[in-house]
């Protein structure tokens, strides 16, 4: 910050100042008869928006510094009693923000010291609740403790971090625990609650919990305007619905983010069934038929492919160029030919992904395409590309670039030399 | 003749006051769409699993640009650093600019190089590259070393735009120190937004002089013990904790730091790749690419993350200060002047109307008028019968707001990062914002005239900026 907003304010008034004396100029400057103290009075600070002249002129008019601060006071119109605010203002604002400060700090430590002293009592009580026989009574004591906000939090939060390292029965204690103790009760709280951080966390726990009485709180915000709320809402929906976690897709016709879907997929890979994408790759929605094409890759759902080479078709570029994606990472030999086709219509991104899948699918028909391509390319990158898949195919590929080494120019002999070097 | 004085004064006076009140008006709308931004951003980010990024087949390719000169003394270990990044698909590109030094022998030595046969694609034309290096050594294959005749740093991350194929990259200082986390907390805004293209993402840059620095880690936070370092801390905090969330929020962010930025390979080709005339390359370069996006009509953001992330050595003497300040003065004349064309455009939205007069009225002409003021005060006071009693307020009052404004950038630093964690810490940075109006201040104005007159004059070199280092450092410290 090269200037800071203090001289600005500064320059500011002063240049309030001069604006609203324009009307009154030093008489030096303006060439006029020089006013007497007594005409200065006169014209008094009253009459001025920015009192920048004294109206105290050589002896005639003594007066002590605060005799005068109090004079334009009383005299002055309002900004020279605003001005004076606001330094009253700013110095109390500093006072109390250094004492916010330090309050934080004390009020930090204190926190994080009853924090810690609950974390390792609870951290004994839910171990000791796992490996021994409470007949399914929580303390009194306990429940009361757990009214507490900061209790509570500490509490919740060491419940989940071990629910989330075990199954089987273990986990069922744990979430046995979860309901003796009430704290459903206050994740629900949480979901209803107005403030959407903290109905977030409520989804959360609930979809750990597996409450199921969920679903009918968490559906609303399947397709809420808040992004993350939305993220978070969706993820508790397939932690609670594993067997068909992404059945709100089929009523959803918003975009999803690519943010959104990477977190669907990270929940879906944490023991949800996967579906079969085949049913959204004709969906209305875009991101929801991109969604299912990368999926489809990702999980090789090869009975999809004839759905995917449908995809080449669409008039998105975008849907074409995961789809081309997709059936890179499928590499099944059917679609070579039809990539092949497509590819001379295509941009220069889809280019190159039609060329590296046309290298992940290794079929033997792409050399002479690909030597085809490399002669008639002008595109940098993309012939090194296709140079690369040649070397890459097999070693007919590599006679191939040999000998096209041998009558090439300059620059497509530099490229092969780069294409042939394994190290790059 | 008189009442054209009069009338003359007037309109300057008018002009100018509008000029002060927009001044004042902007550094408090700043602060309060900063302070909401900032409480959005870490409630946002306290259900972000980060690590969820590293493994998703989502998260895009990135290749980290460092171009290097005459950094021999550190750059083994500032390399180790770039390597230990956390992210799936990266590269490292060290652009070594012709260095006079043994930088390039070193690198070679340590990390085990080897020319291999590139084929240089000179999509952004560059000065000639000598080489390009890889290492035998597995475990460093995502380092690529480019030995290239000297042309500047802008020169320099154009040829590694040259080479890298990665969808996008992060062009950083190589002496700068990255948090573990970086790419990954830089990418996420990319992949968050579903309806505009985000060309570029910035993020925080803090204080690295007197941390304590362990294999190229930020291992503690300190407040620098030297005067200048500190003033620089509560400036840094207040730019871009208090003024740069605002601008991302407005979409009108105009400079992202050098020293570390992240930005989309393809617009940065097609918007013509770093100005290596200019020395403000990085925010040239942020208004060309707006530019290209405005007149292709695409939808685009810019958008910067308040996390610390990035961790730079700060001038502790005050000729490197100087040319350090300078130099930032004569890169934002060159970029506004260059692109005067946005200026009050409509065309252009709020990279016409608003961030381009913004910089040039309130970044560039401020310590101008600044200067103009206390002569005009200095002027007052030898011609006329200054009112003492009130100028004492007004001077109270600016000292008071200055003062005001620091502890607020303080209090945003506590309430959501508080990195610097002794509780001495705090109270310092309290002390340095009731010195720094009256010290550090006056010295920054002086610097930036300075910095408009060598524009005027024609300087255009880049000014030296010598670093202590943090490895030498670190034997200090031992």
């Amino acid at each position: 910050m090269r200037l800071s907003a203090y001289l600005k304010i500064f320059i500011l008034l002063l240049l309030l100042q001069f604006l609203c004396t324009c009307g009154q100029a030093p008489p030096e400057l303006i060439g006029i008869k020089k006013l007497s103290a007594t005409d200065s009075l006169i014209s008094a600070a009253s009459h001025k928006f920015l009192p920048v002249y004294s109206d105290f002129v050589g002896n005639e008019v003594k007066s002590s510094f605060y005799g005068r601060v109090l004079y334009y006071y009383n005299r002055s119109n309002y900004l020279f009693r605003i001005i004076l605010f606001l330094n009253f203002f700013f110095l109390i604002s500093v006072l109390v923000l250094s004492m916010v400060l330090l309050y934080r700090r004390l009020h930090d430590g204190y926190i994080e010291f009853v924090r810690n002293k609950c974390r390792i009592r609870y951290r004994d009580f839910i171990t000791e609740w796992l490996y021994e026989d409470h007949e399914g009574i929580v303390p009194g004591l306990l429940i009361k403790e757990l009214k507490n906000r900061i209790h509570r939090d500490v509490f919740t939060s060491n419940l989940l971090s071990l629910h989330s390292n075990l199954t089987g029965e273990s986990a069922e204690k744990l979430v046995k625990l979860f309901h003796l103790t009430r704290l459903k009760n206050y994740s629900v709280q949480k979901v209803n609650h107005s403030l959407w951080h903290i109905k977030a966390t409520g989804f959360r726990e609930l979809a750990q919990m597996k409450i199921e009485e969920g679903n009918s709180l968490i559906y609303k915000y399947l397709d809420s305007d808040n992004e993350i709320l939305k993220i978070e809402a969706q993820s508790a929906w397939i932690q609670l619905n594993p067997n068909d976690p992404l059945s709100f897709y089929n009523e959803s016709n918003a975009q999803f983010t690519e943010w959104g879907k990477l977190n669907l997929l990270r929940s879906l890979r944490k023991g949800a069934t996967i579906p079969n994408f085949g049913r959204w790759l004709k969906s209305d929605s875009k991101s929801v038929t991109l969604f299912a094409l990368r999926m489809t890759g990702i999980f090789k759902q090869l009975d999809n492919v004839e759905m995917v080479v449908q995809r080449l078709d669409d008039s998105d570029p975008e849907i074409r160029y995961e789809a081309i994606c997709t059936l890179g990472k499928l590499a099944l030999q059917s679609p070579v030919s039809k990539l092949q086709q497509m590819l001379s219509n295509e941009g220069v991104a889809n280019k190159i992904e039609v060329v590296r899948s046309l290298i992940l699918i290794s079929d033997i028909s792409n050399v002479l395409f690909f030597e085809k391509m490399l002669k008639s390319e002008t595109n940098v990158q993309l012939r090194i590309l296709v140079a690369k898949g040649l070397v890459l195919l097999n070693e007919f590929g590599l006679e191939r670039l040999d000998s096209i080494f041998l009558g090439a120019d300059p620059v497509l002999k530099k490229i092969i030399i780069h294409a042939k070097d394994d190290r790059i | 003749m008189y009442d054209f004085i009069r009338m003359l004064n007037y309109l300057i006076q008018n002009g100018i006051f509008i000029f002060a009140i927009a001044i004042f008006f902007s550094y408090f709308l700043k602060a309060v769409i900063s302070g909401f931004e900032m409480i959005r951003y870490v409630r946002k980010n306290s259900f972000v699993d980060y690590t969820a990024i590293i493994s998703s087949p989502y998260a895009p390719p990135v290749s980290i640009l460092a171009p290097a000169y005459n950094e021999g003394k550190t750059i083994i270990e500032n390399i180790r650093s770039l390597l230990s990044i956390h992210y799936n698909d990266f590269e490292v590109v060290i652009i070594n600019d012709g260095s006079k030094d043994d930088s390039l022998e070193k690198i070679i030595g340590h990390y085990q190089l080897e020319k291999v046969n590139y084929m240089v694609n000179y999509e952004i034309p560059t000065k000639p590259i000598r080489g390009v290096y890889k290492s035998t050594n597995k475990a460093y294959s995502k380092l690529l070393v480019i030995d290239k005749e000297n042309g500047g740093k802008a020169d320099s991350l154009n040829a590694g735009i040259n080479i890298t194929n990665k969808k996008y990259f992060a062009a950083i200082d190589v002496d700068c120190i990255l948090e573990e986390d970086a790419l990954i907390k830089m990418i996420k805004p990319i992949l968050e937004d579903g309806y505009n293209r985000v060309i570029a993402t910035g993020g925080v840059i803090r204080i690295a002089n007197s941390c304590n620095i362990k294999d190229g880690k930020i291992i503690e936070v300190n407040l620098p013990s030297n005067l200048l370092a500190r003033f620089q801390v509560l400036e840094y905090t207040r730019s871009f904790l208090m003024g740069r969330m605002a601008w991302s929020r407005l979409n009108g962010l105009l400079l992202i730091s050098g020293a570390f930025g992240v930005f989309d390979r393809e617009i940065v080709i097609k918007a013509g790749g770093y100005d290596s005339k200019t020395v403000g390359e990085d925010m040239e370069l942020i208004v060309r690419m707006r530019r290209y996006m405005i007149e292709n009509e695409l939808k685009y953001r810019i958008v910067y993350i308040p996390d610390p992330l990035c961790w730079t050595e700060v001038p502790e003497k005050l000729n490197i200060l100087s040319r350090q300040r300078n130099r930032w003065t004569r890169g934002t004349m060159e970029t506004l002047f260059k692109h005067m064309t946005l200026f009050f455009n409509p065309k252009y939205g709020n990279l016409g109307m608003l961030g381009h007069p913004y910089w040039f009225f309130f970044e560039w002409m401020a310590p101008i008028v600044e200067t103009l003021g206390i002569l005009y005060f200095v002027l007052i006071i030898a011609i006329g019968n200054p009112n003492w009693p009130f100028f004492s307020l007004l001077i109270g009052f600016t000292y008071l707001f200055a003062v005001t404004y620091s502890a607020w950038a303080v209090v945003f630093e506590e309430f959501t990062f508080a990195r610097y964690r002794q509780k001495k810490d705090i109270a310092r940075l309290l002390a340095v914002s009731l010195i720094e109006p009256l010290y550090f201040h006056p010295l920054n104005v002086w610097f930036a005239l300075r910095g408009n007159f060598h524009y005027l004059t024609g300087k255009i070199s880049w000014g030296k900026m010598d670093r202590k280092g943090f490895a030498d450092k670190k034997k200090i410290k031992k």
